[in-house]
């Protein structure tokens, strides 16, 4: 997936990322995976087979990823997962704007999710999460560097895992999955402003956790 | 190299459900003849059910136990026609070219309905209800034919926007070259 390819700790600490407001669809011009993803959708609408494997394909991964980091276990996630491609299959006809394909397919997983979270919304989750992966070689780069930054993705990973539910989601969509804040609204059911609140809420909670961690944040 | 902060190689170890499995599943939800079963459970409890309103209606003298059974035949195929249509709302969607073929199935199904009435008419005594159900079949007809037009546009909309889409992928890929 595109998106966390290249400076994942800009990007965590990018506190100009609340500006991204614009919605790629009404951005121009839009790019080859949003043009991609459109196609997908219109062929998905068709009611071609072909079609359905290649969002699945797309889309496997980063959805499970959303999934897993919400909910308690993989196999959770995996369930989770199942249910939500059973109602994007149901829910096709109802697609207005095959452009919103991305935040249409969080959407339906999010409420698979919400679904499961149902009745114990408020337990405090554990999951377990590696950061161990690192780059395994980049020239010119200082080492020193290289382990500092991977000791806070690590730190970064289990306090992220720490926060509460609501706080979690939404750091993860916006900048995990990139989603920006009106995709993020239409996923959520929430106005624009309610998600602006929730990340700043969530950005200093992180900030607070990772500080008491002896992170810089 | 990865340089993901969670790592997608990582995460992929950790899913127990791969993608070839859960194309698979909806392979099996996408499947065709489900879906023209229920179309055709749909049309055919209508029919029943509009041949036994039509004698219903315009029968009064039919013995009461006789009323009563066809009365609970209605009932049993006006609930088999709710459920074709839950199923084909919510359980087993007809995508566009689902529904141009279901359309056409209802044009086919409502005129052999029609045709039928047409030709048993003259054995039975019963004009009113023969009429009932000659024009409840054509206007199912036109209904059917209604949704022909529609399913086709639909499905040459949605056809003309993945062309287009097509044409500008192709072009930027030209541009990039």
């Amino acid at each position: 997936m595109a998106g966390l390819h290249g400076e994942p700790l800009a990007r965590w600490n990018d506190s100009h990322g609340m500006n991204r407001t614009q919605d790629p669809a009404s951005a121009a011009p839009r790019s080859n995976a949003e043009l991609d993803d459109e196609l997908l959708a219109v062929r998905c609408q068709l009611g071609e087979p072909e079609a359905f494997d290649d969002l699945i394909a797309r889309w496997h991964e980063p959805l499970w990823r959303y999934l897993m980091r919400t909910l308690e276990a993989p196999q959770e996630a995996d369930d989770a997962l199942q249910d939500t491609w059973l109602r994007v299959l149901r829910a096709f006809p109802a697609l207005r704007d095959p452009s919103r394909l991305r935040p249409w397919l969080f959407g339906i997983a999010r409420r698979a999710l919400m679904d499961r979270l149902r009745g114990q919304y408020a337990n405090r989750v554990d999951v377990s999460l590696e950061f161990t992966e690192l780059p395994d070689s980049r020239d010119g780069l200082d080492i020193e560097w290289e382990t500092q930054r991977a000791d806070t993705l690590v730190r970064l990973g289990e306090t992220l895992v720490d926060l509460p539910l609501v706080e979690r989601e939404v750091l993860v969509l916006f900048y995990l999955q990139e989603l920006s804040l009106t995709q993020l609204a239409e996923v959520l059911a929430v106005p624009v402003g309610t998600v602006k609140s929730r990340l700043f809420r969530a950005r200093r909670m992180l900030r607070d956790r990772l500080l008491a961690k002896g992170v810089d944040a | 190299m990865n340089m993901l902060p969670f790592s997608s190689a990582q995460t992929q170890d950790a899913i127990h459900i791969s993608v070839a499995e859960s194309q698979a599943r909806m392979r099996a939800g996408l499947a065709l003849p489900p879906r023209l079963v229920y179309v055709l459970l749909l049309f055919a409890s209508t029919a029943m059910a509009v041949v036994l309103g039509a004698l219903l209606l315009t029968e009064p003298s039919l013995p009461t136990r006789t009323q009563l059974t066809f009365m609970l035949m209605l009932g049993t195929a006006l609930a088999w026609m709710g459920f074709a249509i839950w199923v084909l709302r919510a359980r087993a969607v007809l995508l566009a070219t689902h529904r141009v073929l279901a359309a056409r199935l209802g044009v086919v199904c409502t005129l052999l309905f029609t045709a039928c009435a047409v030709a048993f008419a003259p054995w039975g005594d019963n004009r009113a209800g023969s009429l009932a159900i000659t024009s409840t079949g054509l206007l199912f007809f036109g209904f059917a034919m209604l949704r022909v037009v529609q399913a086709q546009r639909l499905e040459r909309a949605l056809q003309h926007r993945r062309a287009q889409l097509q044409a500008q992928l192709q072009h930027a890929g030209t541009s990039a070259l």
